[in-house]
């Protein structure tokens, strides 16, 4: 991970923030503005890097931080193809359709890379990436083997902007908080930390407009959890558009056009609900309802009780400030 | 006005739709001009926590009108004590606070008596060979309908709401919207007691806002690519409003502690948000039980849908 921040100093185990520095940041007065200046910030200390557009809005928050600024980043679409065992074809694209649509609304040219998953590659980037024993999110999985290959196919020496650091304010009794992921939270597998820059996390402008908005909006205050990269809805003006993790090209049952829930808390929540873990098996050609599918699944060294979980948040949030809602008690069930 | 409300079941539409290539708060902006042209001094709206009637709010205030807005503080009280829709009132105080409007908060406190009343009035659960059967519809507009009348007749004035869901359907390249309103807030349905010279339903006084409906959903490749997708959360994009839990005017009666972080409905007939049964919580407060209770209803989502436009 390359530490081009300086407001805050970080190493494996710690993340200290500057408040110094944090604190003499000019607050941005709206979403546009911090996005804005953290583009031009990222672009004023890395001269060669590249993002990764998907459908969803967390990275296209990111390339309009970049339209906003009048510079146009280089945006790359990952085309996740799962080849099926009968030869048929399942491939993202639904993501596609919402990548395409905003890179035309923003005269950007998106470049398409393709890589291909069939039941043996799945098995193997399972077991390279110690799926089942892990709680890493299953679309960083399939994330990360597309980025290796394309790196390798490009001899790519540049850097990649990613949205991760995800930010949640919340409130527990009169407390509203705000946290965000560490930098190694979600790190991609095998590829080079030096080369991932989190976008949020190059300079503080966006942060600091997030703690901005919450301390002035009590309709924010008010919630027990909610994530600000939403702000793209109310603030941007975005589409609304299903929520996609990564792992849904895997999917050969559902419809998304019917999937018509956004869940303003929790990133990995929707109408459909099919376990990523249990589509990885099917796709490695493993029923694990079956006595067979269990006693593959041992054979394996797979736990056939398999009940993966999300990131371990609390280990991997940094508290970034703290302060008492004005919301009269009676409201929030304050004795 | 642009829809004669209802003939019975029938929505009676005085012209047809055509797309206007305008915005939300523009189309919404219009009808408030119209209705507020027609009926200056002698109409209120009534605000709830909910965008539907915060938009239409926005709408006035985008006019240059300042309404006078009504929001009913309804409370349950019981031997465990009073529990109140604070959680409305929340949202509907601070979205006055946040535009600078004055509300007009009146207490209206339900008890086992006053609930067993409206129960039985609205035929809301019914005993018939020992089992009590649970009608369907929009058990919120059972109280608000009865606040319609009480203000309306009080003031003698027309209350303005936002009854009326409209959804944009696409299908098989066919994108139809249809209006949808409860059996229970259409005035002279069998259900309803709403008086129809109490009621002002904004996006039926006139036909921009489904205009703009219209035009948005066949410019917007995002709205197509969903099957069903209600028009009203426009306004979270369009209106800037907060995400919040979804509301539907029983909740007062409802003790359970929710969390409050919760979905945003993009479509249509799917619950989401706080969601409690009040069937359940009705059954509890009238000693019913729940139990022997039968959900059989002929009631229709699809039936209450209107077509206004196809493209």
């Amino acid at each position: 991970m390359k530490q081009l921040a300086k407001w805050y100093s970080y190493d494996k185990d710690n993340l200290v923030v500057d408040q110094d520095i944090y604190n003499s940041c000019d607050i941005p007065q709206n979403f546009k503005e911090s996005l804005k200046r953290q583009a031009e910030s990222l672009h004023s200390k890395i001269d060669n890097y590249i993002i990764f557009l998907s459908g969803g809005i967390d990275s296209q928050t990111k390339a309009y931080g970049f339209v906003l600024a009048g510079i146009r980043p280089r945006c790359v679409f990952l085309k996740l193809i799962y080849r099926l065992p009968d030869g048929s074809i399942r491939w993202n694209k639904e993501e596609f359709f919402y990548a395409s649509l905003f890179t035309k609304e923003h005269n950007l040219k998106l470049e398409v890379f393709e890589i291909e998953f069939d039941k043996d590659r799945i098995q193997d980037i399972v077991f390279q990436s110690n799926y089942f024993n892990n709680t890493a999110g299953t679309g960083i999985m399939f994330f990360s083997e597309a980025v290796r290959d394309f790196i390798k196919s490009e001899n790519y020496e540049g850097s990649i902007i990613t949205g991760h650091a995800t930010f949640s304010m919340s409130r527990s009794g009169k407390i509203c908080s705000g946290d965000f992921f560490r930098p190694d939270a979600g790190l991609l597998y095998g590829v080079d930390p030096a080369v991932v820059v989190p976008f949020d996390l190059i300079d503080c402008h966006v942060f600091r407009y997030y703690q901005y908005v919450h301390q002035k909006t009590k309709e924010i205050q008010i919630l027990q959890l909610y994530e600000p990269k939403n702000l793209a809805y109310t603030e941007l003006g975005f589409e609304f558009r299903h929520k996609f993790s990564g792992w849904e090209f895997l999917d050969t049952v559902n419809d998304y056009s019917t999937a018509s829930i956004i869940n303003f808390a929790k990133s990995y929540k929707g109408r459909i609900q099919k376990t990523p873990s249990r589509l990885v098996l099917d796709a490695m050609g493993h029923c694990i309802k079956t006595k067979y599918g269990r006693l593959v699944l041992d054979a394996m060294g797979i736990d056939s009780k398999i009940k993966r979980t999300g990131l371990k948040s609390v280990d991997s949030k940094v508290r970034l400030y703290e302060f008492d809602t004005n919301i009269e008690d009676r409201f929030i069930n304050v004795v | 006005m642009w829809c004669e409300y209802y003939q019975q079941e029938e929505f009676i539409f005085n012209g047809d739709i055509e797309p206007r290539e305008t915005s939300l708060k523009e189309s919404l902006a219009e009808v408030a001009t119209h209705i507020h042209a027609d009926h200056k001094g002698s109409y209120v709206v009534f605000l709830s926590g909910g965008i539907d009637s915060q938009s239409i709010v926005l709408g006035f205030l985008h006019a240059g009108i300042k309404p006078h807005c009504v929001f009913y503080r309804h409370g349950y009280i019981d031997d465990n004590g009073l529990t109140t829709n604070k959680l409305e009132e929340f949202y509907t105080q601070s979205f006055c606070d946040s535009n600078g409007l004055k509300l007009e908060i009146i207490d209206d406190i339900y008890n086992r008596d006053r609930l067993e009343d409206i129960v039985k009035r609205r035929s809301y659960i019914t005993l018939k060979d020992g089992i009590y059967f649970k009608r369907e519809g929009l058990f919120g507009s059972m109280f608000l309908n009865e606040n319609i009348n009480q203000y309306s007749r009080q003031h003698s004035c027309k209350v303005v709401t936002a009854m009326g869901n409209f959804v944009m359907r696409t299908d098989n390249g066919k994108k139809i919207g249809y209006t949808a309103t409860s059996s229970f807030s259409k005035p002279n349905s069998i259900d309803s007691s709403i008086e129809q010279d109490s009621l002002l339903i904004f996006s039926l006084y006139n036909s921009a806002l489904y205009g703009y409906y219209m035009y948005k959903h066949s410019i917007s490749p995002y709205i197509q690519s969903y099957k069903n997708f209600e028009g009203k959360n426009l306004a979270f994009i369009e209106l800037g409003l907060q995400f919040r839990p979804k509301m539907r005017g029983w909740e007062f009666m409802d003790r359970t502690d929710h969390s409050l972080s919760e979905d945003v409905n993009l479509g249509y007939g799917v619950d989401s948000g706080i969601y409690t049964s009040p069937f359940k919580i009705i059954c509890e407060k009238l000693s019913i039980d729940f139990q022997r209770t039968s959900k059989t209803s002929n009631y229709s989502r699809e039936g209450r849908l209107t077509p206004v436009y196809e493209i």
